[in-house]
C-alpha cells in the first residue's frame, strides 16, 4: 500500500530528478541521497554558519593575489600594444 | 551509504561532500594544468603568431588568456562550495528553465573543442604514418586525406577513458602533462638555443591584417574567446576539490599564466614555420624530433577527455534514466560530426570568436550575481523545481536580458563569419572584453533595481 509518505518522497524525486511515475530503484536511491545531503547540508547552515560549504573556505589574501598579478599584466599588455 | 551510491557521486546530480574530493591542491592544479595546455593553447597561439609580430603576439596572448580567465574567476568557488555540478548550480542564476537554455548552449557549442582537439590528433597520426612511408600498407590512413578517420579512432579511445570516471582520467592526464611538457620544452629549445629571440622578434608573421589595429583586436579577441571559455568548465572539476581555495587558484593559474605558455612559444613557432598547425611544427622538424613531437601530439589528444568526461556528467545530471555509456556517447558522437564536416580545422579562429561570445555573456552574469550574493545559494532550491529559482516561469528576467544586450552589442562590434565589425569600433576595443562589461553591468544594474521582482513567483530577497 502506498502511503503518504511514500507519495511525499515520490512527489519530491519527480522535482528532483524529473522521471515522475517512472521510479526504478536506481533513481530512487540517488533521490534518496540528494535528499539527505541536502537535509544534512541545512544543518551546518542552521548552526550559524550562513556561508556554510562542504569544504574550507576561501580567504580573502586568495583574491588579493589574483588581483595584484592581473594589473600587472593589465598595465604590461597596454604598454606594450602603446609603445 | 552504498558503494553503488559511493561510484554516483562522481557520474551523477549528488552533492559532493567532503571527504569524496579526489583533488587536493596540488592534484587540482596538475589536472587544471593538463586540460590548459592543449590543443586550443597551440592552436591560437599559432594564430596569434601567424597575424602578429612577436613584440604584439607575447603580451596579446598573456593578457588575452588570463585577464579574462581572471574576470570570470569567481565562477570557481560556488560549484566546490555546494559540491554541485555547475549546471545544477546556475539555476540559482539563471532560473531553471533558461539555465536548461544554457545546458544546451554549453554542450553544443563544446563540441567544437572535441573536434579540434581529435583533429590535431588525426594531423599528428597521418604524418606519422607518411614519416614511415606506410602508404602501401594504410592506404588512406597515410595521407592528408585519412587525418579525419584517426580523429574518429581518437575519440574512440576517449570514450572508453571517459566511462572510467574521474579515477582512471587522473592517470591518463598524468601520460597527458608529461606528453605536452616534453612537446612544449621542445618548442623552447628550438625557439630560444636553435632559431634565437633575436630571430623570432625580426620575423614577420606569415599572413597579417592589412590594418595593424585590426589584427591587434582579431588576436586578442580569440585570446579572450579562450580565456572566456573556461567560463563553462569550471564547476563540473571544482565539485572535486578539496577546498575552495585549491578550486581557485587551480582553475586561476593552470588554465591562466601557466598554460598561457605554450601559447607564446606556439606563436614563435609560426612566425617561424608560417602556419598556424602545430603538427607542421614537428613534422618539418624531421627525423626522430618529428616523430617524437608527433607521438607527444598524439598522447595529447587524450585530453579531449577532460571535454567528454565534465560534459558527460552534466547531461547525466539532466538526464538520469539514460545509462552512463549512452551518455557519454552524446559528446563523443558530437565531436565526431564535426570531425567530418571539411574545413572546420582551419576555421578555429572563427569558433574562438562564438565561444568569446557566448562564454564571456556566460561568465559576466555568474559573476555579478556571486559579487551580489557573495556565493550564498540554497541547495535545496537549486534541485526544487518548485523553488524561488524558478523566478518568472523558469527564467530569471535579469539574466535574459543581460544575455541579450551582450549578444547585440558583440554583433554590432564584431560579426565572426565575415570577420567584420558593421560598427567599425571593433580595431579600437575588440568584441569579447566590451561584451563582458556591458552584461556584467546590466545584470548587476537590473539585479539590484529588483525592477523584477514583482514578476517572480516568490521574493528571493
Amino acid at each position: 500500500m502506498i502511503t503518504s509518505a511514500d507519495k511525499k518522497v515520490e512527489m519530491e524525486c519527480a522535482q528532483i530528478i524529473g522521471f515522475g511515475k517512472r521510479f526504478d530503484q536506481r533513481l530512487e536511491n540517488i533521490c534518496e541521497e540528494v535528499r539527505k545531503r541536502i537535509s544534512k547540508f541545512e544543518e551546518i547552515q542552521q548552526k550559524g554558519n550562513t556561508t556554510a560549504s562542504w569544504v574550507e573556505r576561501i580567504r580573502r589574501i586568495d583574491y588579493m593575489i589574483a588581483i595584484g598579478i592581473n594589473i600587472i599584466v593589465l598595465l604590461w599588455y597596454l604598454l606594450s600594444i602603446i609603445t | 551509504m552504498s558503494e553503488e551510491i559511493r561510484k554516483d557521486v562522481f557520474f551523477t546530480m549528488i552533492p559532493t561532500t567532503e571527504k569524496e574530493r579526489p583533488y587536493g591542491m596540488l592534484d587540482f592544479f596538475l589536472v587544471q594544468i593538463s586540460f590548459g595546455i592543449a590543443a586550443w593553447f597551440f592552436l591560437v597561439g599559432g594564430f596569434t603568431g601567424l597575424w602578429l609580430p612577436a613584440k604584439y603576439a607575447v603580451p596579446t596572448v598573456i593578457f588575452g588568456n588570463v585577464f579574462p580567465l581572471f574576470l570570470i574567476s569567481l565562477l570557481a568557488i560556488p560549484f566546490a562550495r555546494y559540491g554541485v555540478d555547475q549546471y545544477i548550480g546556475h539555476r540559482a542564476v539563471f532560473g531553471h528553465k533558461f539555465s536548461d537554455i544554457w545546458v544546451i548552449i554549453y554542450i553544443v557549442s563544446s563540441f567544437g573543442w572535441i573536434a579540434y582537439i581529435s583533429l590535431l590528433m588525426g594531423q599528428s597520426a597521418w604524418k606519422i604514418a607518411s614519416l614511415f612511408q606506410l602508404e602501401r600498407y594504410l592506404g588512406i590512413l597515410a595521407t592528408e586525406e585519412g587525418y579525419w578517420i584517426w580523429a574518429i579512432i581518437g575519440l574512440v579511445i576517449n570514450y572508453f577513458i571517459a566511462l572510467g570516471g574521474p579515477t582512471l582520467i587522473k592517470w591518463f592526464l598524468r601520460v597527458v602533462v608529461i606528453s605536452l611538457l616534453t612537446l612544449l620544452s621542445y618548442l623552447m629549445y628550438s625557439v630560444i638555443v636553435i632559431h634565437g629571440l633575436d630571430t623570432i622578434y625580426a620575423a614577420t608573421p606569415a599572413e597579417p591584417f592589412e590594418d595593424l589595429r585590426f589584427g591587434l583586436a582579431s588576436a586578442l579577441e580569440i585570446n579572450v574567446g579562450l580565456g572566456f571559455s573556461w567560463a563553462f568548465w569550471y564547476g563540473q572539476w571544482t565539485r572535486l576539490a578539496r577546498s575552495e581555495r585549491a578550486a581557485y587558484h587551480g582553475c586561476q593559474w593552470g588554465w591562466g599564466i601557466i598554460a598561457a605558455i605554450a601559447g607564446v612559444f606556439s606563436a614563435f613557432t609560426a612566425l617561424l614555420t608560417g602556419s598556424f598547425d602545430p603538427s607542421v611544427w614537428v613534422y618539418k622538424a624531421g627525423g626522430i624530433i618529428a616523430l617524437i613531437g608527433l607521438i607527444m601530439l598524439i598522447l595529447s589528444n587524450f585530453d579531449a577527455v577532460c571535454l567528454i568526461y565534465p560534459m558527460s556528467v552534466t547531461l547525466a545530471s539532466r538526464l538520469p534514466r539514460i545509462k552512463w555509456p549512452l551518455i557519454v556517447l552524446i559528446p563523443t558522437l558530437g565531436g565526431i560530426i564535426l570531425d567530418l564536416l571539411p574545413g572546420v580545422y582551419e576555421k578555429y579562429y572563427m569558433y574562438l570568436a562564438y565561444i568569446s561570445l557566448l562564454t564571456g555573456i556566460y561568465g559576466a552574469i555568474v559573476t555579478g550575481n556571486y559579487l551580489i550574493t557573495r556565493g550564498r545559494w540554497n541547495l535545496r532550491w537549486l534541485y526544487y523545481k518548485n523553488s524561488p529559482y524558478i523566478y518568472f516561469k523558469g527564467f530569471n528576467l535579469e539574466s535574459v536580458i543581460a544575455t541579450i544586450v551582450g549578444t547585440v552589442f558583440y554583433f554590432i562590434l564584431l560579426e565572426p563569419i565575415s570577420w567584420t565589425s558593421p560598427s567599425g569600433l571593433f580595431p579600437y576595443m575588440s568584441a569579447g572584453l566590451p561584451s563582458y562589461f556591458l552584461t556584467l553591468a546590466t545584470y548587476i544594474g537590473l539585479a539590484k533595481s529588483k525592477i523584477f521582482n514583482k514578476f517572480y513567483k516568490i521574493d528571493t530577497t
